[in-house]
């Protein structure tokens, strides 16, 4: 076999390699590529805690936050949510979140894919970080100090629901 | 009877005749004997020499020969002209076009994979992974033990800095 027949052999497994890899490699469940634009809304839960050793207690909307971060031997024995919402966003757009402590937190969902969620998340005067998240995985960013403790920002994104018609 | 070295114009015809080849063979014995006897006419004779040399010097560098027809002849039919082996390179040349096209579909194959996020990267067994971090200087733990959890922990001053490798207060 020369190497021309071997080029040629080569050049037409590479073709076939390359339809088969499009075809394995795009998304089933959203051939059209949705999500990548800003056109569809992610969903992510938000949650700003103040972390303590004040004697207060754990706040029952924090169980959840402070279960995880004990079980990493992060001590506290107060924790109390400030603020909870759910965030509604697209690839791209930048949410912005005003810290109890004057500091600004920044959020911005990168990329939606099917092994999760790609967010640029820039906490000020605390960390930048780009952290890829699936569903109901949690990121907790400790947010600087508040009144004698800690604020801790958590982002969690949600699994994508099929939009209704409209 | 004159300088028998002086070159006369029948010594000169007959130099040139010899030079070529063309003397009969009892005058070519002759003229050779003569050759002896007068150095003049031999220098004459290596002059014709180196210029015919020369001659023939000038007119190979002037022309480079085309050696296939030489070559050609010496090589076997087969290698030559075969028809089979002509098709075949026609052959080749009708699918060449394809190597391109493979080249431009394989590229495109890598960076949907790359796009897709399947092809390069492990598989993460926990929900989440980081992929780039800057703390602008401080201290900082990633703390990703837990599947359903990435904990990015900045240390703020010197007791939480002091208690790294152990429990971590947060006062």
């Amino acid at each position: 076999m020369t190497w021309s027949r071997v080029a040629a052999g080569l050049a037409a497994s590479l073709a076939l390699l390359g339809l088969c890899a499009g075809t394995a490699f795009a998304d089933p469940q959203n051939p059209k590529g949705e999500g990548k634009g800003r056109g569809k809304s992610i969903q992510m839960r938000m949650m700003v805690t103040r972390l303590s050793n004040d004697g207060r207690g754990v706040d029952p909307k924090a169980k959840d936050l402070e279960s995880k971060l004990s079980s990493q031997g992060i001590r506290f024995d107060s924790a109390e949510v400030l603020q909870k919402k759910q965030l509604e966003m697209g690839v791209g757009e930048v949410h912005t979140i005003d810290l109890p402590n004057g500091r600004k937190a920044r959020v911005q969902p990168l990329h939606q894919g099917e092994d999760g969620l790609l967010m640029g998340v820039d906490v000020e005067g605390s960390s930048k970080a780009d952290v890829r998240a699936r569903p109901n995985h949690t990121v907790i960013f400790s947010a600087g100090p508040f009144r004698d403790g800690k604020l801790v920002l958590s982002l969690e994104p949600v699994e994508s629901q099929s939009e209704p018609p409209k | 009877m004159g300088d028998s070295n002086a070159m006369t114009e029948r010594d000169e015809a007959r130099l040139h005749a010899y030079h070529d080849g063309e003397l009969p063979a009892l005058a070519r014995w002759r003229f050779e004997r003569e050759l002896r006897r007068r150095p003049a006419l031999r220098g004459e004779l290596v002059s014709l020499r180196a210029l015919r040399g020369a001659l023939q010097d000038l007119d190979e560098s002037a022309a480079a020969p085309d050696l296939w027809d030489a070559v050609a002849t010496r090589l076997p039919r087969s290698a030559v002209h075969e028809p089979a082996r002509e098709r075949t390179q026609q052959g080749r040349g009708a699918i060449w076009w394809l190597a391109p096209i493979g080249a431009a579909a394989a590229t495109a194959a890598i960076v949907l994979a790359v796009v897709y996020g399947g092809l390069f990267a492990t598989p993460a067994e926990s929900g989440g992974s980081l992929r780039w971090i800057d703390s602008e200087g401080q201290s900082v733990m990633v703390l990703d033990d837990d599947p359903d959890t990435t904990i990015i922990w900045v240390l703020d001053g010197a007791t939480e800095g002091a208690s790294r490798g152990g429990p971590i207060d947060v006062v």
